[in-house]
């Protein structure tokens, strides 16, 4: 590790820390309808849109209202999005006359992008036409970050009210969401990219003469289109010279701001934001990375301030920091270490460490803290490719997903996460002491424990059993392997982690493009995001029925560096039990046979 | 026919999630 890597980690968490509180501040007044900065001139449009969709935004809902609301919107959205892929071939804005994708293809893509997954089993620039990357998978990058964020202040709402079964509107809330804070800041940010040197046009691709040609084997045809096999069975090959380069264009910032702003993560083009033209310099990375945790940052602030204690919230944002710390440290050692197989005489320290994988333009640390961030906040963009990290360094955001994403997490999803560990904590903390566990003057009872018991375990159980069932099946799990052994496992064991756990990176070396991955993923990514959030709903509707009970000497304070640290550990402990097994199996095993000298 | 299967599913996971919405309802009032 150097110093200037070291430097660059430690001002992007100052630039976090100091985004912190006025996201906060403005997330609440937002949320709470009490005149945010953009209120008055944004007021009349919000009217209107309530006006159009026949909403009354003073009409609370009980959390199955809330919850049936958010997933007939959801359901509404993935047949749209299905819709739109399959009959894009005959829509306008297809400069490149692309066909609709498979049926297999366009039921993975659009769960991923309603479920703000953003998983990615196809190409971007060689599959989707302009209108379905902007009218679709646009559209839902916003609306399914502005459900998640719905989602997290129901739950602050269900800690900070006593004595009602109402919780919020859902469609105001989504709403309010979308009108006030994404896509005004997603405008800033789009400007802003822009300016950087990403493309943002309708323009047919372009196409560059190669100075350096260059000839690759290709499967023969016959004039019909056909194969053609020797007497073997083997398909014959022949030569083709590579003289030109296709130059992808299109509206790439404005997909681009929202897709780190709302934690989507899906690229515009298949390398994501390791393509100049959606990631050109350091500073669009850092931008990039700050916009990731900005929103998940403020959701700590405004918890505070709802629930009317401060130190909470920063308790909370403690508890992220720390093993947000310990995850880039973990990635950035293992990567500037470089890779034991090759000969002592390679200084892999000129480089910084192991480049295998990574773009010149950020070098080591910053794609070892882009790929932190990016699982630790459910976000999926990519900057590296996480397949060609060492063994240690790839665990890291592997683990990161498997945490459940609540390292500030997807923007809401991260919140109320996070906020389901910590009613486990207190839960833990009441066992310890033997008295019934409190939280902010709520009894926690049997029926909190049993939700958060059920959203803890439907995410292991989904991974698990679909990367187990793949992993022993080789006529359909096995063969879209690059890779064998451990680190062919890690690839199956990442692709179901990214699925379930909405995050939407590939580790890469797997091709899920495939109608048994596009179909196991799409029903991982469903699963991993509402049957999720429905015990996380009920605890919130629970929570907010509860009587005030006054704290006493006996009530485990939840604003201390103690709470924090035991938030942290239940976290790990409750990670750590559930997938260590699986772990041992994949990266560690890997890193050991790595430094005995056997790759994969 | 094969738009048909997969819109189906998505029908059906659904619908799976708005039982299970119910169940978990369900839950509290036994726990009461």
């Amino acid at each position: 590790m150097t110093f200037n890597g070291i430097l660059q980690i430690g001002v992007f968490l100052v630039l976090v820390l100091a985004t912190t509180k006025p996201m906060g501040i403005y997330l609440k007044s937002v949320y709470e309808d009490e005149g945010g900065s953009l209120q008055p001139a944004l007021r009349p449009l919000e009217r209107l849109i309530y006006k159009l969709i026949r909403v009354d935004r003073t009409a609370e809902m009980n959390w199955k209202q809330y919850g049936s609301a958010m997933l007939l919107f959801s359901l509404v959205s993935t047949l749209g999005l299905y819709a739109l892929q399959r009959l894009q071939g005959f829509l306008p804005l297809n400069p490149q006359a692309f066909g609709g994708p498979s049926e297999g293809s366009s039921f993975n893509t659009a769960i991923a992008f309603v479920t703000n997954t953003n998983w990615q089993g196809y190409g971007g620039e060689s599959t989707m036409s302009y209108l379905t990357q902007m009218a679709g998978l646009t559209v839902q990058n916003f609306a399914s970050a502005a459900v998640g964020m719905a989602l997290a202040v129901v739950f602050t709402r269900g800690i900070a009210r006593f004595e009602t079964d109402r919780l919020g509107n859902f469609w105001a809330d989504l709403t309010r969401g979308t009108l006030y804070v994404l896509l005004p800041l997603s405008f800033l940010a789009a400007i802003f990219f822009v300016s950087q040197g990403v493309v943002q046009n309708f323009k047919p691709y372009d196409s560059a003469a190669l100075t350096d040609t260059f000839i690759v084997q290709v499967d023969k045809k016959d004039a019909d289109g056909n194969v053609l096999t020797d007497e073997a069975g083997e398909n014959v090959k022949e030569g083709r010279t590579i003289d030109s380069q296709t130059i992808a264009q299109g509206p790439v910032a404005s997909q681009l701001a929202i897709k780190m702003l709302g934690t989507n993560g899906g690229g515009f083009f298949n390398a994501n934001s390791a393509h100049p033209f959606e990631n050109p310099t350091p500073l669009s990375n850092l931008v990039q990375i700050l916009l990731i945790f900005l929103i998940p940052a403020g959701f700590t602030y405004m918890l505070g301030r709802m629930v009317g204690s401060q130190g909470h919230g920063w308790a909370v944002f403690g508890a992220m920091s720390l093993l947000f710390l310990a995850g880039v440290f973990v990635t950035y050692s293992a990567e500037a270490a470089g890779n034991p197989i090759f000969p002592a005489t390679v200084d892999q320290a000129v480089v910084g460490g192991n480049m295998e994988g990574k773009e010149t333009r950020f070098g080591v640390a910053n794609s070892a803290l882009f790929a932190t961030i990016t699982t630790a906040a459910s976000c999926g963009a990519v900057n590296s490719m996480h397949d060609s990290f060492t063994p240690i360094g790839g665990m890291v955001p592997l683990v990161n997903i498997l945490l459940g994403e609540v390292i500030f997490g997807g923007v809401g999803a991260g919140m109320y996460g996070i906020l389901v560990f910590v009613i486990l904590t207190v839960f833990l903390a009441g066992l310890m002491v033997g008295r019934t566990p409190e939280y902010l003057g709520k009894k926690i009872e049997a029926y909190d424990v049993q939700m958060a018991m059920l959203y803890a375990l439907i995410f292991p159980l989904v991974i698990l059993t679909l990367a187990a069932i793949s992993a022993t099946a080789p006529d359909v799990g096995l063969t879209s392997l690059n890779n064998q052994g451990a680190h062919g496992l890690t690839e199956i064991l990442y692709a179901f982690t990214s699925g379930s756990g909405n995050n939407g990176s590939a580790f890469a070396g797997l091709n899920a493009n495939t109608p048994w991955y596009n179909t196991t993923l799409g029903v991982a990514m469903l699963i991993g995001r509402f049957l999720m959030i429905v015990p996380m709903l009920a605890i919130a509707g629970n929570l907010a029925r509860k009587k005030r009970v006054p704290p006493t000497l006996g009530t485990f304070p939840v604003n201390t560096p103690l709470f924090a640290t035991l938030l942290v550990s239940v976290v790990l402990i409750v990670g750590a039990l559930t997938f260590f097994p699986a772990l041992s199996l994949s990266p560690i095993l890997e890193h050991y046979q790595m430094y005995a000298g056997q790759v994969f | 026919m094969s738009d048909v299967i997969y819109l189906a599913t998505i029908l059906l996971l659904f619908a799976i999630a708005i039982a299970y919405l119910h169940f978990c309802a369900r839950l509290r009032k036994e726990d009461k």
